[in-house]
């Protein structure tokens, strides 16, 4: 099946007028990896982070032989889709799927996994990491003197202090540390509070690598968006100290965009803990999701506040339930479309990405249909997007600087 | 790929036979009950919600509207046949199958005569054995693979799912989209073009009744020209042999009936070119189809129109977020304007062809000046993607139509216009393109009330410098997010924002513009009595049809924001109001300045001039303006009206019809409408029985009703409301209602950014 689809892939493409030399490589399911196949697929359309982590492969072999971690063996599984002969084919994320289970228990097993809880987890990761080894390699620099290199300037300052107090501004460092990560998908929310009675706003930023965001039935996600941002009165017990005021007062809250990210990756919040149920459902609410975007939640002082975003790409949650099911990727390579089905690729038409954003609750739940019969009628029918990435288009023209300023990291 | 038709006409009958009620049943209020009754015991499922409870009425400015549910059309079977026929799956295809579309034909009259045509009717349609349908409108839909033709009666008759004229079930394709050929029609047949899914195109004459069957045409049968879907079928007004279809693939395919079909594929000959478009022609020794194409931008082109019935001007919308505006019979691309993200879905032309209004990913709507190329502003308020806008032409108040007020009031007392002359009738009720063209003959009877009192109570209320505008369009949108809006774009909002100032105006102080719209209002009202002329009260004077007065020339017709000017006029005819000179010295040089500009646009209007060739960042140009740089509305009204996402907004004389993606076609009765029915007043009641059948003794009752509807003369009109009790016109019942109508939500401007302030 995977081979037969790869090669009908492989005509399709070939029969396009196809610019570039895109790989397209399924990767095999070992045992409910679904979840980890989807969003690495996803990330390796995200050109920017694709990019950055094949010049961190890059920098590996040139620096020699580092210690295995989940960042190489991402690094390598990119390398190796990327390098391939044949653009079209399966590999097997064995390595990297091994690593994975070695060094986080939580998918240490054979259940089915949150891919936003995967993804969190690998961008963090990756960006630790990458943390970890500049650090490593400042204290080198340090510890072998500044004399080898010829950047050495900013270092002299710390390296001239004690010891102990330079870890301490190192861990410190660590924390707000920014890696090519953060430059990617970071972006500032910011949380404005007005008193109702003094009429102060006072604000506050935070930043996020995703926006977790509440979907309804029957909107898109531009809804979505601005529900998240609308404002909400903080009354009753929930009443605001206004410093101003110096009392609890009521206070009007919202939270918008300050900073918008390159790479927005938007989680729709589809699974739901009912407590009458006692366990989380699924909600397959159909929310549409245009292949532009731009924020209408943007704050008034936000920078790029209306840059335009483009689906880059978009994990698929398949099935009812939140611990059964499975996971695809859609992903846009040049002008058009492919569905990754774990090893199987196939190209998708556009007016089918439609049916992708789930559906509505008059189809799912009208009593009309018997359970029995129809599983696998709505097993299918629930298919809909559960992380969107949308991609900055003003991104090509930032690249650029973007190469100059961060190649060293 | 061929396509095999299954004519399931008598199946189907027998289906009804077994329960004669299951029409009524498919009314989505007893699905909710069916479903509920169900869910307790048989459904595990998680997120089981119950349906929630769907309003049957909802509120303007003009009155209250009301859901005819027995008026409701759909596929013809109840719930629990489904359920027994295991056409489960089949429900599902229906649900992310092709949208659910809806097109009308008005049978137009054999005899054409002012007044007494109503006198033919029996003769001729005594001898048909349907009898009372014989003149009626039909409509065509399309649910899944299946497509529909029923005789359609508005508001005055329920529908009868169980005599379809016509009921196809496709094989392998589904039909996406139809069009009745409304210039040719006759009771005794009409052209319907339907498209595939598949690319095919079919001619079907569903009221040909001879036998055997006559045989449909078919173009692109074999997927020859073009493989894809199709999007969009228009016939080019005044050519009633030349259709065009859009594809999702980008291209219009120019048809003409009379030419042979060929069989081979086309070569294409490049014929002309603009700025990401070109017209081909078809290579061929003889006269071939398709006669011409166009190929328009990038991606699907999701709809397109023409701007009246001299097919002037072609707009086309599709996923490359650009609204094209063309000047079709050169082939010249005249205007652009791009969403502010994502693809357009839908387009509408205002009844006068100067505003378009679109709709598409963004989910906003934007209002865009022909003229003046620019986005005169947006509406925020819908959930979702808007997948059809339209131009409610019944309730707008174009320039013409103020001007022929002021005409009538310099010259008569009488207010009141006839309708459109017969030999415009057959126009009346189909697509908005037709209706431009009688509405500019005679602009509609309603709306011109409407603006004379607004014209009449100018001037008295204080500080209401840009309330209460002569111009007004309504526009009705519906979406993905199951809503149906009601915008209203008026006067003020119409005038060029070339300064910041005017625009900060706008946008900042919308709570002020809000109260004025509604103070004004009720200015309105109260001030009509002594503000018109005819001195006996709106309502009384107004109900008395005047044909002897015809549309007017205006030497000036053109010239858009003149109300100073206006106003001058407008009082020397009706009884001097002292107020208007203040109004007219608050925006002395606006209004100067746009006549003169708008002007000098109007001479430009053919020529073509894209430069945005040149912009390479399209956002914060003319074509996207930044969304704090025109004004944001809300709707003046938003409700949700169906349970699936709505596909389809039609705006008739006596009603509003909408259809959702679960086949449901409902018809909404305007304020005053649809008290002619004997069954109407049990129709607005959801949790009555319903089983107010639609028999023939009812039909017959309404007889003289029905055949006061079909035609549009004023006469009719009016006996027909007589006949009913109601308030002797539309437009002052209308009006009347508003006035108690405080609930309404008025039109504001929306200021994006109001938190801060």
């Amino acid at each position: 099946m995977g081979a037969n689809g790869s090669s009908q892939l492989e005509k399709e493409i070939t029969g396009e007028s196809f610019i570039g030399n895109e790989h397209y490589y399924g990767l095999v399911n070992f045992g409910n990896t679904c979840y980890c196949n989807s969003v690495i697929q996803a990330l390796y359309f995200c050109r920017p982070f694709r990019e950055k982590i094949l010049q961190y492969k890059q920098q590996l072999k040139k620096s020699g032989a580092a210690k295995e971690n989940l960042v190489t063996c991402l690094a390598d599984l990119f390398h190796n889709i990327a390098t391939q002969k044949r653009r079209v084919g399966t590999i097997a994320p064995k390595r990297f799927i091994t690593k994975l289970k070695k060094e986080n228990e939580l998918f240490d097993n054979y259940m089915q996994q949150d891919a936003h809880e995967f993804l969190n987890y690998l961008l963090n990761t990756i960006s630790e990491t990458l943390i970890e080894e500049k650090n490593a390699e400042k204290d080198r620099q340090q510890r072998h003197g500044t004399i080898k290199k010829g950047n050495i300037t900013v270092n002299l300052a710390p390296a001239t202090a004690g010891l102990e107090k330079n870890l301490e501004t190192a861990a410190e460092k660590a924390r707000n540390e920014t890696t090519w990560i953060h430059e990617i998908f970071q972006g500032t929310l910011t949380n404005e509070t007005r008193c109702l009675c003094c009429e102060t706003v006072s604000s506050k930023d935070e930043d996020f690598l995703d926006l977790s965001v509440d979907v309804e039935q029957n909107t898109s996600i531009t809804h979505c968006l601005r529900v998240f941002s609308e404002t909400e009165t903080l009354c009753g017990d929930q009443k605001y100290f206004c410093e101003t005021c110096s009392s609890k007062q009521e206070a009007q809250k919202r939270m918008r965009i300050k900073k918008p990210p390159q790479l927005l990756a938007l989680h729709l919040k589809r699974f739901k803990y009912v407590d009458s149920l006692n366990r989380h459902t699924k909600l397959s609410y159909r929310v549409l999701f245009p292949l532009e975007l731009r924020l209408f939640n943007v704050s008034d002082d936000a920078t790029h506040g209306d840059r335009l975003y483009d689906l880059v790409a978009a994990v698929v949650h398949c099935g009812a339930t939140p611990n059964r099911g499975h996971y695809i990727t859609l992903v846009k390579s040049n002008s058009f479309w492919l569905l990754f089905d774990d090893d199987i690729v196939e190209k998708l038409e556009i007016s089918s990405m439609e049916e992708f954003s789930g559906m509505s609750s008059d189809c799912s739940g009208n009593g009309l249909q018997m359970p029995s019969n129809n599983q696998s009628q709505q097993q299918k029918n629930s298919e809909s997007a559960y992380i969107l990435f949308y991609q900055a288009r003003d991104y090509d023209a930032l690249r650029p600087n973007h190469h100059a300023t961060h190649a060293s990291i | 790929m061929t396509i095999i038709f299954q004519d399931l006409f008598e199946m189907m009958l027998h289906q009804h036979l077994l329960g004669p009620s299951t029409s009524l049943n498919t009314n989505s209020n007893s699905v909710l009950q069916s479903a509920n009754a169900l869910s307790d015991g048989v459904l595990l499922s998680h997120s089981q919600q119950p349906r929630e409870e769907l309003k049957t009425t909802f509120e303007t400015r003009e009155g209250i509207y009301r859901v005819m549910t027995l008026a409701e059309y759909s596929r013809p079977r109840g719930p629990q046949q489904y359920h027994m026929q295991g056409v489960l799956n089949n429900q599902s295809m229906v649900h992310s199958g092709a949208p659910v579309r809806v097109s009308f034909v008005t049978i137009p009259k054999d005899i054409v005569d002012n007044n007494d045509t109503v006198t033919s009717q029996p003769t001729s349609s005594s001898s048909k054995d349907e009898p009372e349908d014989y003149w009626s409108d039909k409509l065509c839909f399309n649910v899944g693979k299946e497509l529909y033709v029923y005789h359609y009666r508005g508001t005055h008759t329920a529908a009868d799912l169980a005599r379809p004229i016509d009921k196809r079930v496709y094989k392998g394709t589904a039909p996406t989209v139809h069009c009745f050929n409304q210039e040719l029609a006759n009771p005794k047949s009409c052209s319907l073009i339907i498209g595939f899914s598949t690319g095919q195109l079919q001619i079907i004459d569903p009221l040909d009744r001879s036998t055997p069957a006559p045989i449909s045409r078919l173009y692109n049968e074999d997927r020859t020209y073009d493989k894809s879907t199709v999007t969009c079928i228009r016939w080019q007004p005044g050519q009633p042999n030349i259709f065009l279809a859009s594809y999702a693939s980008g291209n219009i395919y120019v048809y003409n009936e009379e030419v042979v079909a060929g069989t081979t594929p086309p070569v294409w000959n490049f014929y002309k070119q603009g700025e990401k478009f070109a017209v081909y022609t078809c290579k061929s020794k003889i006269a071939r189809n398709p006669i011409y194409r166009w190929q328009i931008g990038e991606g699907a082109i999701h709809q397109f129109n023409f701007s009246g019935p001299d097919a002037k001007m072609m707009a086309t919308v599709g996923h490359d977020g650009f609204l094209r505006i063309f000047d079709y019979h050169n082939m010249e691309l005249m205007a652009m304007m791009k969403s502010y993200f994502g693809g357009l879905l839908t387009m509408s032309w205002s009844p006068d062809a100067k505003l378009i209004a679109t709709g598409g990913e963004d989910d906003l709507l934007t209002v865009y000046s022909v003229n003046e190329k620019r986005v005169i502003c947006r509406g925020q308020g819908h959930k979702s993607w808007i997948s059809q806008v339209q131009f409610d032409s019944y309730c707008c108040t174009t320039e013409e139509d103020t001007e022929n007020i002021e005409e009538k009031q310099n010259n008569s007392d009488v207010n009141f216009r006839p309708g459109p002359p017969p030999s415009t009738s057959s126009e009346i009720n189909t697509t908005p393109v037709m209706r431009t063209h009688a509405k500019r003959a005679t602009p509609l009877s309603a709306t011109s009330t409407l603006s004379r009192c607004s014209f009449a109570s100018f001037g008295t209320i204080n500080g209401t410098s840009a309330a209460g505008a002569g111009v007004c369009y309504r526009i009705g949108s519906v979406g993905h997010d199951t809503l149906l809006c009601l915008w209203d774009i008026t006067e003020d909002m119409l005038k060029p924002a070339n300064i910041q100032r005017h625009r900060n105006s706008t946008i900042i102080a919308p709570m002020a513009g809000l109260e004025i719209q509604t103070s004004a209002l009720a200015g309105r009202l109260d001030i009509l009595t002594e503000a018109s002329p005819a001195g006996n009260g709106g309502a009384s004077t107004s109900s008395e049809p005047s044909p002897a007065v015809k549309p007017v020339e205006k030497p000036k017709k053109k010239r858009f924001h003149r109300r100073g000017f206006t106003l001058g006029r407008l009082n020397v005819g009706s009884s001097g109001n002292s107020n208007s000179n203040s109004n007219n010295s608050i925006l002395p040089k606006t209004s100067n300045g746009s006549v003169n500009s708008s002007d000098k646009k109007n001479n430009h209007l053919l020529i073509s001039q894209i430069s945005c060739c040149e912009e390479t960042r399209l956002l914060g140009s003319r074509l996207c303006p930044r969304i704090q740089d025109v004004p944001v509305i809300e709707p003046l009204m938003c409700k949700k009206i169906a349970h699936e996402r709505l596909t389809v907004l039609e705006f008739r004389q006596d009603c509003i019809v909408t259809a959702c993606q679960e086949g449901f076609i409902c018809t909404w009765a305007r304020p005053g409408k649809g008290g002619g029915n004997p069954n109407g007043p049990k129709r607005d009641f959801i949790n009555s029985p319903g089983t107010v059948s639609p028999d023939v003794g009812g039909a017959q009752q309404q007889k003289p009703n029905w055949a006061g509807y079909n035609v549009t003369n004023t006469n009719e009109y009016t006996a027909m409301n007589g006949i009913s009790g109601q308030q002797p016109t539309r437009s002052n019942s209308s009006y009347n209602t508003a006035d108690d109508d405080k609930s309404a939500q008025p039109y504001r401007v929306n200021n994006h950014y109001r938190w801060q302030n």
